[in-house]
């Protein structure tokens, strides 16, 4: 692990997967923009944190996942992308150029017409959002109440209703 | 103006170099990850399969399941108009809950507004609660073999004189009647309001919340952490909302 500091490794590494952590971010946040703010923090991230992976704690790509989902919580928690690492290498920011939003649009949009999508979308927001929290970014119920602005014991209501209601309408019982 | 993956790669890799340490290892690739989508689907159909193996045991008004961590939910599908049938339909699916109608504006009526649980004395650690969500489920939460009370409060028309809050005529604010009452709180209201509001009659629908009189007549109660109001109005004497009523 410690040659991904080298740099035509990590160059490797980068394009090896900065597809699927983009795709990661752009089917859990609506704005393209925080997609890929939180993709360039997350590569940022495991370059600056190099150091601590120990394989013995889990293969590279849940590392890198690691890391993805940790920066997404936050986000969840905060709506503020975080840029430390990014600060901490000296990474300039960069806008979001016409063909990557267009690719993060395409992504979003094929993910909104997938089955799952489509029946995540016929739930009500709170109950959405519940069931998108606990089972997409795996969050516990004590953070998803933190973001709800709920109690725990409201936010796993929220999941079990949600999850009636999504299976409900997978079967198509609309009176979920 | 460079797109950003390029952008972000040169940047990564310019950092690389003021970072570089020497190569021990040639492992690099990482195995691609499943598509997401598949992965989150995946989940999903778990977590649904999940509440297949849910035990519901509820008929006419309520359906009670089972979480697979032994939490009952308790959801109100129809209104209480029944209270004797509700009552044995829970009893029937085995639960010591007890209904108690409480004063409630109109749209109230019928519906869930709160629910407590008192541990049996003497239980020290009971681990048993209650709590209502936005949409009025019931959780109740009890390890097995606990002894205990669990009242559910539900609506029923005030009569005149009584007093009851019209949070339901804003928008957003049903959702608050069934918070938690502190005893700060409701000590704060006694010892501002004194004799002329009695605890009872504000009754299981007034949570986090504390007061201010208007007049004689009507109280304006904030409730707490959600920068919202309702007017605690009298019935038959003023319904006087205020206007800074807002969720």
């Amino acid at each position: 692990m410690r040659s991904r500091t080298d740099p035509e490794r990590f160059g490797d590494f980068f394009d090896g997967h900065y597809d699927e952590v983009l795709t990661y971010f752009a089917v859990r946040v609506r704005s393209p923009e925080t997609a890929a703010d939180l993709c360039a923090e997350t590569f940022a991230a495991v370059l600056a944190g190099v150091a601590r992976f120990d394989p013995e704690q889990g293969s590279e790509s849940q590392w890198l996942y690691g890391i993805a989902r940790n920066l997404l919580y936050r986000y969840w928690r905060d709506l503020r992308v975080q840029s430390n690492a990014r600060d901490d290498l000296g990474i300039a920011s960069s806008e979001l150029d016409d063909d990557t939003a267009a690719m993060i649009a395409r992504v979003d949009a094929e993910a909104q017409r997938s089955a799952l999508a489509i029946a995540l979308d016929q739930l009500p927001p709170s109950l959405r959002d519940a069931v998108e929290m606990r089972l997409l970014s795996e969050l516990e119920y004590s953070e998803i109440a933190q973001v709800l602005g709920c109690r725990p014991g409201a936010a796993r209501v929220r999941v079990h209703r949600g999850l009636r209601r999504l299976r409900s309408v997978m079967d198509g019982d609309s009176n979920g | 103006m460079a797109d950003h993956r390029s952008h972000l790669r040169n940047e990564l890799v310019r950092a690389a170099r003021h970072r570089q340490e020497p190569a021990t290892s040639d492992r690099f690739a990482l195995r691609r990850f499943a598509p997401i989508l598949a992965v989150a689907a995946l989940l999903v159909v778990a977590a649904v399969g999940s509440l297949l193996r849910s035990d519901p045991v509820g008929a006419e008004v309520f359906r009670i399941e089972t979480l697979s961590d032994g939490t009952v939910v308790i959801d109100v599908i129809s209104a209480i108009k029944d209270p004797e049938r509700a009552a044995a339909e829970l009893d029937a699916a085995g639960f010591a809950v007890s209904l108690e109608a409480v004063p409630t504006p109109e749209s109230l009526v019928g519906r869930i507004v709160a629910a407590a649980a008192e541990p049996a004395p003497g239980n020290q650690d009971p681990n048993l609660s209650t709590e209502i969500d936005d949409q009025r489920v019931v959780q109740l939460r009890a390890e097995p073999g606990t002894l205990g009370t669990v009242t559910i409060f539900y609506g029923r028309p005030a009569g005149a004189g009584e007093l009851y809050v019209a949070n339901d005529t804003v928008p957003g604010c049903a959702e608050l009647a069934g918070r938690q009452v502190t005893d700060e709180i409701r000590q704060r209201i006694i010892d501002d309001y004194g004799p002329r509001i009695r605890w009872k009659d504000l009754g299981p629908p007034l949570r986090e919340i504390t007061a201010e009189q208007i007049d004689d007549e009507a109280v304006v109660v904030q409730i707490i952490g959600l920068s919202s109001e309702a007017a605690l109005v009298t019935v038959g004497e003023t319904a006087e909302v205020q206007d800074s009523m807002t969720c």
